[in-house]
């Protein structure tokens, strides 16, 4: 056993470490810089801000969860439904029943919620794959959409209502600084609370954590109720900063929000992530839509990249895990044969 | 007597209990253990029938096989690679593009009908291809390599018509709206591919292989199955399936919307589970895919008539995709 | 007291078990046993598959509960054990597969459920490390706690389970086979840790196969055969010779059936096989015609995995493979089917069948393309083809149309068998061909076994019964460490002698 090489584990190796899982933030920063050279609006302070960051932030909001479902070897699809029906409900709810803006919004988030213990509730206690759970609940969250809010669309939401949208604090847009709080959240649970610690130990190996008397269906539970929660916010600012509700919000997001997840490091199979990588993972996608949109590239390649950038990150991550089961296999075999 | 509702079901048990019982009781019991879905279907039937006066029509039930044909069709194809234990959610747009392309460039491009053709079923075959090969090569989870590809071939529709709305091609109106001896063609051809994917799951060796590899890979490699290579055909079968239920839908259709084809490709997975497929692969049949697609047309038929409102049909649907799984998912749980 | 430790065994009995029996359907798995543990004290349990080392410790883990007997723990009676009740009693098992999380760092590992917390809810990780690293040193073993589990290897994993024992504060620690995929350097860590147990007074119980270790480590060793105790005793007292005399013992000649063959032409040659992973390293012999070659080794030995390298399996690195002279490439099992080999693998319900299709349809599997053509399946040969099987050699089923699941596992054996009689297999490579099966399917299978050997096939059986294979097999080989450690005929030598060349552990091959 290389035990030497095991000690000398400094806080500088662990950091060059992260830097090196972190390849997603290279990317970030190289797409950046390729964006910059080619077009000169792309490094201008409102295209960052309102083209970038503005809609970047409502869907990274979306992959602090999903970072917790995916590493605890879930699936939720029915994020995207989920926004449109949990702000709908809020909003109507503002129009028609004249609550207050706070109130609605808190409505919005108790649907999202309710909506993540259904998930929940038919894969803990019945144990049916989460894929189609959650498949059979976009479903079911788009019909209700569309039932509770007809055909009318409504525009010219309050102006409390819209500045959660369109608004900003310190200059920065108001989702842009949710998030950021919401990543400093979401990284304390993951990284430093048993909430991520047994989400990754649930996706890594279910049983043993069971065994070790861990109540894995409380804390999926929990898992699937905050990206609910989180779901109906993005719902709420999208809402909020396009001023409609609309049928249409969060069509495709759940796309985006895996994709984002998983080029940001988090591993299909379970067992390891990082929230903040699934937050750059998610920036990375729209940085490099906005500037095919620069281009004059049209908006629709968006979904083509995004498909085509889910199954090349599939496979660098095969490729990855590959090289390091061969370097484990020849590790192996030079231990056999060193003893023989 | 029928092969196919061995390897779906577990039946055969009753013979070794020794208990004998009326041959009615038992033919009763071995019908609903078998075929639970048929009997959920002639219930749904039945009880629409006495909700509304209209539903039991000829023109109206004729009217609801019309609707589920093109579904059933996707489904049939979604099955191959259910039984052999992946899924297939990228159908929907392969579905969509097929048409789109069908439609356009006969319209557009004034390509001849066989060449447009040739392209939309090579939709099905490319697609069908990329989803078999990264599966088998990279070993992933078929969930997200079809819902990738999913996205790719909704993007490339959105791309080629944007706003646009090619009309049909002439000559798929036959197809899609005609009639033989009154019966509407879409029907005929679902019929037609029913019994010739039947004959291939229950007759065919490649039919053998997708209950043996998706009831158990690893013995199905050590029975000198090549697991990669099949498996792969299915997906090309499942896309190929997808392509030719999109000229069918073309030949329903006026024109054809860069929607087109969208849902599917959660309702037809959702048409054979609901049939009674298993999601976990090794058991399922084609009359499942049949059964499912009536089912979920049924439904929608039934909610058009008794509510003004579409949307329920979309909650409809995702709660039977729920409710069935649930089922199997529990019955599954039960016998191991 | 016993070997050169300066620890003796205390008197104090940590556990008493009296009169334990306990039968599953067919087989009576432990008969009226006593056991006792003393505190500090290292207690091997040995005796062959089968013999009821594992149904005992499951007991003693509250998996099983007993059909009659009581158990103590450290003086209390405890009438319904249970794996909770037998944890919080301070009782832990270690077994092959570690139950351990390969995502979670060391530390993570050993605290799983029990995390110390900060005031503030989070992990209190520096608390979890410093721990770690104090229990380890307990052990003499210095650790990185971050490490992920996963990066680190064998022998380490397995030190973090006995440490994650200690950190629950467990009186007796169960070890089964503990050494079987470790390296020399990783076992006398092991046995280091072992003695660092001892001195806190920790009974444990050591499972091995291997003599060298049982005397290295162990105060007391209890054997067991068929299900009794055949003796407790100090290990001081005691040879190898003994020790081996009281596993075997005399076994029941009804128990196993065999007919004379004169072996005819070679069927099957390997020479110079070596497996990518080195698991299998140089390994030649020959097969004939009417021959049944046995092959005995311990886990990682490479005698499973040479099997898997004529099923074209594992295809192997470098050496050839030659049926009736002529070499063939085994790079897939499809190669090997084509050149008549037969792979009945140890686990049937996960390799050997598809549970879920019938009988009908597991026999033909291989031979689909053989019976029809075009493609198109012909049933009527399918039919008579499995029906011809079915009879021949007495599968019990309802019908050929029964799915396999519902079969025995005898039964479910003999179909795996039936396939490949149908596919006209000239070798059949035999892993555990009675494991689980009771005693008059293991007579029934014999007989298959006899017969196809009769009339004219070969075949290559693996077992981890020594017993077995000396009353079946014209020959037997032995395996260490991915080579062939000797050859013995069954006439000419006795169990004692192949055991020993078994169970010499890797140290003695160097003399």
């Amino acid at each position: 056993m290389n035990m030497n090489a095991l000690r000398t584990n400094s806080r500088w190796t662990r950091a060059r470490r992260w830097l090196s899982d972190m390849w997603i933030l290279w990317v970030l920063i190289g797409l950046m810089v390729v964006m910059s050279f080619l077009s000169p609006v792309f490094l201008t302070a409102e295209n960052l801000l309102e083209n970038v960051a503005r809609p970047a932030s409502i869907v990274a909001i979306i992959t602090i969860g999903m970072t917790f479902v995916i590493t605890s070897r879930g699936l939720d699809l029915s994020v995207g439904s989920n926004a449109a029906l949990s702000s709908t409900i809020g909003i109507l709810a503002v129009e028609a029943l004249h609550l207050p803006v706070p109130l609605g919004i808190v409505l919005s988030l108790i649907v999202g919620l309710s909506f993540g213990l259904v998930n929940a509730f038919f894969i803990t206690k019945i144990r049916v794959a989460p894929f189609i759970v959650t498949l059979g609940m976009l479903s079911i969250g788009r019909g209700l959409t569309l039932a509770v809010s007809g055909t009318s669309f409504t525009y010219g939401l309050p102006d409390s209502y819209r500045d959660w949208g369109r608004g900003s604090i310190l200059g920065l847009p108001t989702p842009f600084v949710i998030l950021i709080v919401l990543w400093i959240v979401g990284v304390y649970l993951y990284s430093y609370t048993r909430i991520g610690l047994y989400a990754r130990s649930l996706g890594s190996n279910e049983s043993s954590t069971r065994r070790a008397g861990i109540n894995g269906d409380a804390y999926k539970t929990l898992y699937y109720a905050f990206i609910g929660v989180l779901a109906a916010l993005a719902g709420v600012l999208w809402s909020a900063r396009a001023n409609t509700i609309s049928v249409t919000t969060g069509i495709g997001t759940e796309l985006d929000v895996i994709a984002a997840v998983i080029i940001g490091g988090t591993s299909l199979f379970g067992g390891a992530g990082s929230v903040t990588g699934s937050i750059l993972g998610a920036f990375a996608l729209v940085v490099l839509t906005n500037g095919l949109q620069l281009f004059g590239i049209n908006t629709l390649v968006q979904r083509i990249v995004i498909g085509v950038v889910i199954i090349v990150a599939l496979a660098v991550g095969k490729v990855r895990s590959d090289r390091l089961t061969q370097q484990r296999g020849a590790e192996a075999a030079r231990m056999a044969s060193s003893v023989g | 007597m029928n092969e196919q509702a061995n390897n779906a079901t577990r039946g055969g048990l009753t013979s070794t209990e020794g208990v004998s019982r009326h041959p009615v009781i038992e033919f009763i019991t071995r019908f609903v253990r078998t075929q639970g879905m048929l009997l959920v279907l002639l219930l749904l039937i039945l009880v629409l029938s006495l909700l509304h006066p209209r539903f039991f029509s000829p023109r109206n039930l004729t009217n609801i096989a019309l609707q589920s044909s093109v579904t059933a069709i996707v489904a049939m194809g979604v099955t191959y690679v259910l039984i052999s234990g992946g899924i297939d959610l990228s159908v929907g747009s392969v579905v969509g593009l097929s048409a789109v392309l069908l439609a356009g460039l006969t319209q557009f491009s004034g390509w001849s009908e066989w060449s447009a053709l040739l392209v939309a079923l090579s939709v099905g075959l490319v697609f069908g291809t990329i989803n078999g090969l990264i599966i088998t090569r990279l070993k992933v989870d078929s969930i997200v390599v079809t819902l990738g590809t999913w996205y790719i071939a909704r993007g490339l529709v959105q791309l080629y018509v944007g706003d646009k709305t090619p009309t049909t091609p002439p000559f798929t109106e036959f197809l899609g709206s005609g009639r033989v001896y009154d019966i509407p063609m879409p029907i005929l051809i679902a019929v037609g591919f029913w019994i010739v994917s039947h004959f291939i799951l229950t007759r065919t060796n490649l039919g053998r292989y997708c209950f043996a590899i998706g009831g158990n890979e690893k013995a199905a490699r050590l029975s000198g199955v090549n697991v990669e290579r099949y498996r792969t055909i299915f997906f090309i079968m499942c896309g190929l399936y997808a392509s030719m239920a999109a000229i069918v839908m073309t030949g329903r259709l006026f024109a054809v919307e860069a929607g087109a084809g969208g849902g599917l490709e959660f309702a037809a997975p959702a048409a054979a589970v609901v049939g009674g497929t298993s999601l976990y692969g090794g058991r399922g049949s084609m009359s499942n895919a049949v059964v499912g697609a009536l089912i979920m047309g049924v439904i929608a038929n039934g909610l058009n008539l008794l509510t003004t409102s579409f949307y329920w049909q979309q909650v409809a649907v995702g709660a039977v995709i729920i409710l069935a799984v649930s089922v199997d998912t529990l019955r599954r749980r039960r016998t191991t | 007291m016993a070997g050169a430790q300066s620890v003796t065994p205390t008197d104090v009995l940590l556990v008493e078990m009296r009169g334990i029996s306990k039968s599953f359907p067919g087989v009576r798995a432990l008969d009226n046993v006593d056991f006792e543990l003393r505190a500090g004290e290292v207690h091997c349990l040995l005796g062959e598959n089968g013999a009821g080392k594992s149904t005992l410790i499951k007991i003693l883990t509250g998996v099983y509960s007993p059909d009659a007997g009581e158990i103590r723990i450290q003086g209390q009676r405890i009438p319904h054990l249970t794996p909770h009740l037998a944890q919080q009693r301070g009782i832990s098992a270690i077994y092959q597969d570690f139950d351990l999380v390969p995502s979670l760092s060391i530390a993570e590992n050993v605290f799983l459920g029990r995390e110390p917390l900060t005031a503030y809810g989070s992990v209190n990780r520096d608390e979890m490390r410093a721990q770690t690293r104090v229990l380890f040193e307990g052990l003499d073993i210095k650790v990185n706690p971050d490490a992920l589990l996963s990066s680190v290897g064998v022998g380490l994993q397995q030190l973090t389970e006995i440490v994650k024992a200690l950190s629950r504060n467990s009186k007796i620690v169960i070890m089964d086979e503990p050494t079987t995929s470790l390296n020399q350097v990783e076992v006398q860590r092991l046995f280091a840790a072992v003695r660092a147990l001892k001195e806190q007074n920790i009974a444990v119980v050591y499972i091995s196969h291997r003599m060298q270790e049982v005397f290295g480590i162990g105060d007391r060793a209890t054997v067991l055969r068929d299900g009794r105790i055949v003796g407790t005793e100090e290990l001081e007292e005691l040879t190898t010779e003994d020790l081996v005399a009281m596993m075997v013992g005399r076994k029941l000649q009804e128990r196993y059936y065999k007919e004379v063959v004169t072996p005819g032409d070679t069927v099957l040659e390997l020479s110079d096989i070596t497996t990518a992973d080195y698991v299998v390293r140089g390994v030649s012999f020959r097969l004939r015609r009417g021959e049944i070659l046995g092959v005995a080794g311990l886990r990682r030995s490479g005698f499973k995995e040479v099997l898997r390298v004529m099923a074209g399996v594992v295809p192997p690195k470098t050496g050839t493979v030659k049926i009736n002279d002529k070499p063939v490439s085994l790079l897939t099992p499809r190669d090997a089917i084509e050149a008549g080999i037969g792979y009945l693998p140890e686990d049937r319900k996960t390799e050997g069948l598809v549970l879920s299709l019938a009988v009908k349809n597991n026999i033909v599997l291989p031979i689909l393309p053989r019976l029809g053509r075009w493609g198109l399946t012909n049933a009527g040969r399918e039919k008579e083809t499995a029906g011809h099987y079915v009879r021949d050699l007495e599968i019990r089923t309802p019908s050929m149309y029964q799915e396999t699941e519902f079969l025995s596992g005898g039964n479910q054996q003999k179909v795996i068998m039936a396939k490949w009689l149908a596919s006209h297999s000239q070798v059949l490579l035999f892993d555990e061909p009675t494991q689980g099966i009771d005693v008059g399917a293991k007579i029934e299978m014999y007989k298959l076994i006899a017969r196809f050997v009769r009339e004219g096939g070969a075949l290559v059986m693996v077992s981890s019964e020594i017993a077995e294979l000396m009353s079946i097999c014209d020959r037997i080989l032995v395996m260490r460490d991915g080579k062939i450690a000797g050859e013995f005929e069954p006439g000419t030598t006795t169990e004692e002698q192949v055991l020993q060349v078994v169970a010499s552990s890797t140290d003695t091959t160097h003399e």
